[in-house]
């Protein structure tokens, strides 16, 4: 079977070949018996492979009306989604950055977000205002080169926004909407539904044993954790 | 050019509905040109995932392969040079490997390890090897095989990739991460020892067979070496576009920075073109630990030439549209304008000709009477027929002008009717009328059979003559009478005793001719005056004309002569005893006005017919000669001619 992870801060870095997704793998595949090579891939990427069929598994997934036709999802934590936005921007609030269009917006292709932030991004893309990256790493580069001058971010990505560089130059604006709950992805080409149910009673068991818990602990602080893991 | 209001409605009509279907035009053009730069905009983004999506697959597959490598190490002790050229001659990389240059190991060497590595190396037949640059370090990576060899310039071999600040990053970063990790753009592939426009090298580290790599340091602790593979990017991705898009040019640059020292491929360069405008859009790539930005142009071509039309038609037959409606306005407008204009000149025209008639069908003192043919029913007549008739309007209208007692002489109407029907009029036919209180009138009737609303009918006239008439009576009147009595003159005597000589001569009759001169009549004149001349004139004509019968003439053809014709007598005792009566009424003596009581006689002379004279003028001779007779003889008396 096959597994992809993406590099998207805390989920996975492929320069420390560490993450929350890669020890949630590790750990679900230890338990299944199952033999899964994992590999990495652009998120776009990989939700191509999954409506094919061609990979069987992907994490930290959310879903959306277009995805459930493909896909479906056994949940593990929840999130809420922030505009990371330059300070010179002067953006106060989130209809600040969508009135002004001089302002870009960087986003990585592929990704979904809360029901307002998705429909600033969709918005923001009718007027030609998003750039899209197959990763975080250049969507912070080009933020601080002010080729856009805001980003979406998830609590994953925290901690490198609190580098020094990023931290002086931004502010974190939150989407006012409920956590979005992810998951585990499996493609409903190559995993049947009774297979599916048994994914899901693994993640089930993984969040009622704690082990969720510990390593979302690893990553975040103990009450961020909690929130996350708990919804 | 002034315009007056209407004028100026109608034009901003006009305006207006050309404007509106314009502004509708525009409408429709502008949604065309919006669905059209969405169009393109979305065929442009899929354009963008495709190539995208290429290099993705591309540089996973090439990453793939240097796993493959990776995993030869990771099964083997001890990795040889043969042994890795027949692993690479195994992989059979195909032309959809094009821009890898090769593969090959770089071992790390420690300083300590250096001078066995290139003993070691030079035993295995390079005998020139040495790493370079020349010079100590802490620790060498340097390159030892590049596979396929066939193509390898070898004098490559040796050099030291860590000396070079893009290399040693990417060398360590994969170090740390264990994954597959490409340079910074680089021009000289030292792997190769050739120059290039632009490249990269990719790496990825290899850790000692079975121990532990789960943490940076012990990745550290284990590595022995790399995979190395150096990369043409025009050969990269010329192998793997494929199909190109047409209209599309995609340029990459290494990193988010778009500069010329940044550019790794431009599609249209290679082509010996350049690119036009600012990129559609721009997207990053992480490629192999790296980011990439790809900028998508759009050049003359792309496909956009089906919307452009569509809205181009649009345009144009919407400008036509928009055209052809102002001017249907137009003409619709002007032509209700043109048509309310003529209608109106018309009516004038119309009324004005109606004026006319009417004036010269109400002012004409001559009677006129429309009527159908047909039944000869009145249409109606004007003032000069009511006035000539005595009828009203009403009195007629709807009437028959042949039931109308209005002819006086059935004849005249059946005249009337036989010309106009046998010569489609008449013309100036004179006819005694009735008026309607009984009063005869002389008319002259013209009339004409004309068309009356597609029916015949019939225009008369008539014209009252009754007073020329009078006049042209009383005219022939004065030229046969005299002025003063009002007695027949010489002239309508010579007449009537023609008429009387024939008819006596035609019936074998007899007549009588009387020549009476008044006696003493000059005295009373010269006396009295002219005027009281003129009165016993006038009272001896009266007695002379009580004296006869009606058949009988009284003339006077001189001062005091007078003539008595008796057209019918039976013998000269007759004659006598008439011209004895008149002498006995003219002794009486005459009271005239102004109190004047005159007495006079008369001295007459009798000639008859045919004993005296058979013509005219014999006889008035005779009977002259016989009233010189009666004055000779005394005067008061009266003579029949005696012949000699």
């Amino acid at each position: 079977m096959t597994l992809a992870l993406h590099q998207h801060g805390l989920l996975y870095s492929a320069n420390t070949d560490t993450g929350i997704d890669k020890d949630f793998a590790e750990e679900l595949i230890r338990r299944s018996g199952c033999k899964v090579s994992v590999t990495v891939l652009p998120r776009a990427r990989i939700w191509q492979l999954i409506e094919s069929g061609a990979l069987d598994f992907s994490l930290s997934g959310i879903a959306n009306p277009d995805r459930d036709r493909f896909a479906a999802f056994a949940w593990y934590f929840s999130n809420k989604y922030y505009l990371l936005v330059r300070k010179d921007a002067n953006v106060q609030r989130l209809e600040d950055f969508e009135r002004n269009a001089k302002l870009q917006l960087g986003v990585i292709r592929g990704f979904r977000y809360s029901r307002s932030a998705n429909r600033m991004v969709d918005r923001l893309h009718e007027e030609q205002r998003v750039r899209y990256a197959a990763g975080l790493e250049p969507l912070y580069e080009v933020l601080m080169t002010n080729r856009v001058q805001g980003m979406m971010i998830e609590p994953f990505d925290f901690p490198e926004t609190q580098s020094a560089r990023i931290r002086e130059a931004t502010r974190i604006i939150e989407f006012n909407d409920d956590a979005v709950p992810h998951g585990l992805i499996m493609s409903k080409s190559s995993v049947s539904p009774a297979e599916q149910e048994k994914w899901r009673a693994l993640v089930a068991a993984m969040r009622a044993d704690g082990t969720v818990l510990r390593i979302f602990q690893k990553y975040f602080a103990r009450d961020l954790a909690q929130t996350m893991v708990n919804f | 050019m002034s315009l007056n209001s209407a004028q100026l409605r109608q034009w901003l009509l006009i305006g207006a509905v050309f404007a509106s279907s314009l502004g509708a035009t525009l409408l429709l053009w502008q949604h065309e040109q919006h669905n059209a730069t969405l169009d393109r905009r979305t065929s442009a983004e899929f354009s963008l995932h495709e190539i995208v999506s290429r290099i993705e697959q591309r540089m996973l597959a090439h990453e793939q392969v240097l796993r493959g490598v990776q995993g030869l190490y990771a099964a083997s002790e001890y990795v040889g040079r043969e042994e890795f050229q027949t692993y690479v001659d195994a992989l059979q990389l195909s032309a959809d490997f094009a821009g890898m240059e090769g593969i090959g190991p770089l071992p790390l060497v420690t300083a300590a390890q250096k001078e066995t590595h290139e003993a070691q190396v030079r035993k295995e037949g390079f005998a020139d090897y040495a790493i370079h640059p020349a010079g100590d370090r802490a620790a060498y990576a340097p390159l030892v095989q590049l596979e396929p060899s066939v193509r390898r310039n070898q004098r490559a071999y040796g050099f030291d990739a860590y000396t070079d600040p893009a290399r040693r990053a990417a060398l360590e970063q994969s170090r740390d991460s264990g994954s597959a990790v490409a340079t910074a753009k680089v021009t000289r592939l030292d792997e190769t020892g050739s120059e290039v426009p632009a490249g990269f090298v990719m790496y990825l580290a290899i850790y000692r067979a079975g121990t532990p790599t789960d943490s940076v340091a012990k990745r550290r602790e284990n590595l022995i070496g790399w995979i190395v593979a150096p990369f043409r990017m025009n050969d990269l991705m010329a192998s793997l576009y494929g199909e190109r898009l047409a209209g599309v040019e995609v340029r990459i640059f290494d990193g988010v920075e778009m500069s010329e020292k940044s550019l790794m491929y431009d599609s249209a360069r290679q082509r010996g073109g350049s690119v036009q405008g600012l990129p559609a859009i721009v997207e990053y790539l992480v490629v192999a630990g790296r980011s990439w930005t790809m900028a998508l142009h759009l050049q003359p071509g792309f496909n956009t030439q089906a919307a452009k039309d569509k809205s181009q038609i649009i345009a144009l037959g919407g400008l036509g549209l928009s055209s052809l409606l102002a001017l249907l306005t137009w003409v619709l407008l002007t032509e209700r304008t043109r048509a309310v204009a003529t209608a109106t000149r018309m009516t004038e025209e119309l009324r004005e000709a109606k004026n006319h008639f009417e004036l010269i069908f109400d002012a004409s003192p001559d009677g006129v009477v429309i009527s159908w043919l047909e039944d000869n029913k009145i249409i109606d007549v004007n003032g000069g027929f009511t006035a000539l008739t005595g009828y009203t309007r009403a009195d007629v209208i709807g009437k028959s002008l042949l039931d109308l007692h209005l002819w006086s002489d059935p004849e005249d109407r059946q005249h009337y009717l036989d010309e106009l029907l046998d010569k489609g009029s008449c013309e100036n036919l004179e006819v005694l009328l009735q008026r309607k209180d009984g009063q005869q009138v002389v008319g002259i009737v013209s009339a004409k059979i004309v068309s009356f609303k597609g029916y015949p009918g019939v225009v008369g006239v008539i014209r009252d003559i009754t007073g020329r008439k009078a006049a042209e009576q009383r005219i022939a009147h004065m030229a046969q009478h005299d002025t003063l009595t009002n007695l027949p003159n010489r002239a309508l005597l010579g007449d009537r005793l023609r008429h009387a000589i024939a008819h006596a001569r035609r019936h074998g009759t007899r007549m009588a001719l009387m020549y009476i001169d008044l006696d003493r009549f000059k005295p009373v004149n010269d006396s009295l005056g002219h005027q009281v001349g003129d009165l016993l004139l006038k009272a001896v004509a009266r007695r002379m004309q009580d004296s006869v019968r009606a058949s009988d003439t009284v003339a006077r053809i001189g001062g005091d002569e007078f003539v008595v014709l008796l057209p019918a007598i039976g013998d000269d005792h007759d004659a006598l005893q008439v011209a004895e009566k008149v002498r006995a009424a003219l002794n009486e003596p005459f009271r005239l006005a102004g109190g004047h009581v005159v007495s006079i006689s008369s001295s007459t002379g009798i000639a008859i017919y045919p004993d005296h004279a058979t013509d005219e003028i014999a006889l008035a001779k005779c009977a002259d000669d016989a009233m010189y007779v009666s004055k000779a003889r005394g005067r008061d008396r009266v003579e029949v001619f005696q012949p000699m």
